[in-house]
């Protein structure tokens, strides 16, 4: 028997574990081979040594300590409602956050770029808003400056130039239209009473205008202001014009081309 | 035979010198001076007669006729012993310094022939035109006035009252009353509003803009420089419309004539039946003229197009002409 094998033997031996046969072949090597011999009586002497040592007893003030505090410790886990909503909040984020370096790098950035993103497209959302609203205010702006232009100006070239501007709203309310038909009745100057007529063209899809239109063809007096109202209502045949157009053919004192006008208008409604 | 020709023709010679001798003798002149030399001037005219207008630099307005009408009556009003007569129904020349407003006023009775100097970059009005809405329906525009802009109905003068100034300024101002004969203007710079009654209006060497209407009597007018972006109108109802054009001008022209027909010295595109429509208006067509209703509007685009120029006559041609 080899020394390697009874090393491993040796502290079954000492505690007298080993069966005959065993406790047999390590007396025979032991009395053979000086080194284990030694071995086995320091290994021996140590575990003597071992058994020699007093054991300590827990005194009973320990134990008493002892309870006190998992006492204590059960009272105060009682007492606490939970961790702190903060808390938890950021312990759930922590469990989300992945705990590779790499796997951290990579979300940070992504979540930078996520946030560049977002915060751009926010951004431009908030600007066309913001431009949405600046074009609402410059509509009204430019209703009233148009309005200003249109009704304080003295000169008519001024005032024609206000309704070609005004011809230009891509919409406008019953009070931008009643300053147009305004202008359209009451004028003192015939061309701007055509100017007029043909900024209000571009409103004819409105029922006011249209209804209003009409009844300015019986208040005008100059041919070419009435030519011009007639053809304007003929084209968007408004019929609603059917009687004041009779009347402008029975009245004597109306230009005739305007007659032959109201008569080829009145086909028109046919 | 021949003696008495050239006697006839001597006779005749003496009788005109003589005529112009006489006429030059009495000549009678007025200078009225606006009282700011700088703001906006206003001059309007009014009543029947020719007017010869010529456009000048100085800040005065030189009045002078045939007859003379600047003279004081000579039969003196014992009633008004000790006041200065500051206007009538006659003849008027009225200087409001604080307005810078001159009005020249003529008598409705009679005819009375005016040439006259006037300042150039000033606005010359020539008449106004009464819709039979106009004049008596004040209330009735103050009223709409009044519902809009949530105002009191007028009733203080128009320089405290915001409404009662937008009624000054749409009815035309002051009323000028209406203007009855023919109008010849030249080499003018400024601003030029015709509304006549019956005349023809003849402009020549126009710097500016001008707009212009008459019921009865052509509208010629030749432009050197055309005021950028401005909307011009012309319109007759019994006449034509005789437009030269710089060569250069950027315009739409909107021709319209019920009986007559339209002529034009530019290469430009012709569009008939349709108004031009405008870019920055609705994405719409602006009308569906797809009748015969507005197959008389002739639109012509001079060089790519530009500021809206609408000439309309109901009986008469219309020319456009290519100037310098």
């Amino acid at each position: 028997m080899k020394c390697k094998n009874i090393k491993e033997l040796i502290i079954e031996y000492i505690d007298d574990n080993l069966n005959d046969k065993d406790t047999r072949r390590v007396d025979e090597h032991l009395s053979s081979c000086e080194v284990c011999r030694r071995e086995v009586a320091n290994i021996k002497s140590m575990c003597l040594k071992l058994d020699d040592m007093e054991m300590e007893e827990p005194s009973d003030n320990l134990k008493k300590n002892f309870q006190n505090m998992i006492d204590s410790y059960r009272l105060g886990m009682n007492n606490v409602p939970g961790e702190p909503w903060h808390e938890k909040i950021s312990n759930w984020l922590e469990s989300w956050w992945p705990k590779r370096p790499l796997m951290q790098f990579v979300t940070t950035v992504a979540v930078l770029i996520i946030g560049i993103v977002t915060g751009l497209s926010i951004n431009e959302r908030a600007k066309s808003e913001k431009d949405i609203d600046k074009l609402k205010t410059d509509m009204n702006q430019m209703q009233q400056v148009v309005m200003a232009s249109l009704l304080n100006q003295s000169s008519a070239a001024d005032r024609i130039n206000g309704l070609t501007i005004s011809g230009r709203l891509k919409s406008a309310d019953n009070e931008f239209f009643s300053v147009l038909l305004l202008i359209l009745n009451s004028d003192s100057n015939v061309n701007v009473r055509l100017a007029a007529v043909n900024a209000l063209s571009n409103f004819v899809d409105n029922e006011y205008v249209r209804h209003e239109l009409v009844k300015s063809l019986r208040l005008q007096s100059s041919p070419l202001i009435q030519i011009s109202l007639i053809d304007l209502l003929a084209s968007i045949k408004e019929t609603e014009s059917s009687s004041t157009l009779i009347g402008i053919i029975n009245d004597p004192d109306i230009n005739t081309h305007v007659k032959e006008r109201a008569r080829e208008a009145l086909k028109q409604f046919i | 035979m021949k003696k008495t020709f050239i006697i006839k023709v001597i006779l005749i010679f003496i009788i005109f010198s003589s005529y112009i001798c006489f006429s030059k003798e009495n000549r009678y002149d007025h200078e009225v001076e606006f009282g700011d030399s700088k703001a906006k001037r206003i001059i309007q005219f009014s009543g029947n007669g020719d007017l010869n207008i010529t456009g000048y630099k100085g800040n005065k307005v030189l009045v002078s006729s045939n007859e003379n009408i600047f003279k004081e009556d000579e039969k003196v009003n014992e009633k008004a012993r000790g006041l200065k007569k500051i206007g009538g129904g006659g003849f008027n020349i009225i200087n409001n310094k604080k307005e810078n407003i001159i009005i020249i006023s003529r008598p409705i009775d009679e005819n009375i022939d005016l040439d006259i100097k006037v300042p150039n970059n000033s606005i010359l009005k020539f008449g106004n035109d009464a819709n039979r809405q106009s004049w008596g329906n004040r209330n009735f525009v103050g009223q709409i006035l009044s519902s809009i802009f949530g105002g009191n109905r007028p009733k203080g003068p128009p320089k405290d009252n915001f409404i009662a100034e937008i009624i000054d300024n749409t009815l035309g101002g002051v009323f000028n009353g209406i203007l009855e004969g023919d109008v010849n203007i030249k080499n003018f710079s400024g601003i030029v509003e015709v509304t006549t009654v019956e005349g023809n209006i003849t402009a020549e060497n126009i710097d500016g803009e001008v707009i212009a209407s008459t019921v009865d009597g052509d509208i010629k007018i030749t432009f050197n420089k055309l005021n950028k972006d401005s909307t011009l109108y012309f319109s007759t109802v019994d006449g034509d419309i005789d437009i030269t054009f710089p060569k250069g001008t950027n315009a739409d022209v909107m021709a319209r004539t019920m009986e007559g027909d339209v002529y034009s010295g530019f290469d430009g595109d012709v569009i008939v039946g349709k108004q031009i429509d405008d870019e920055t208006a609705t994405d719409e067509p602006q009308n569906t003229f797809n009748n015969i209703f507005q197959s008389n509007y002739i639109t012509t685009r001079l060089n790519g197009g530009g500021q809206k120029i609408y000439l309309s006559t109901v009986d008469g041609n219309i020319y456009l002409r290519k100037g310098n």
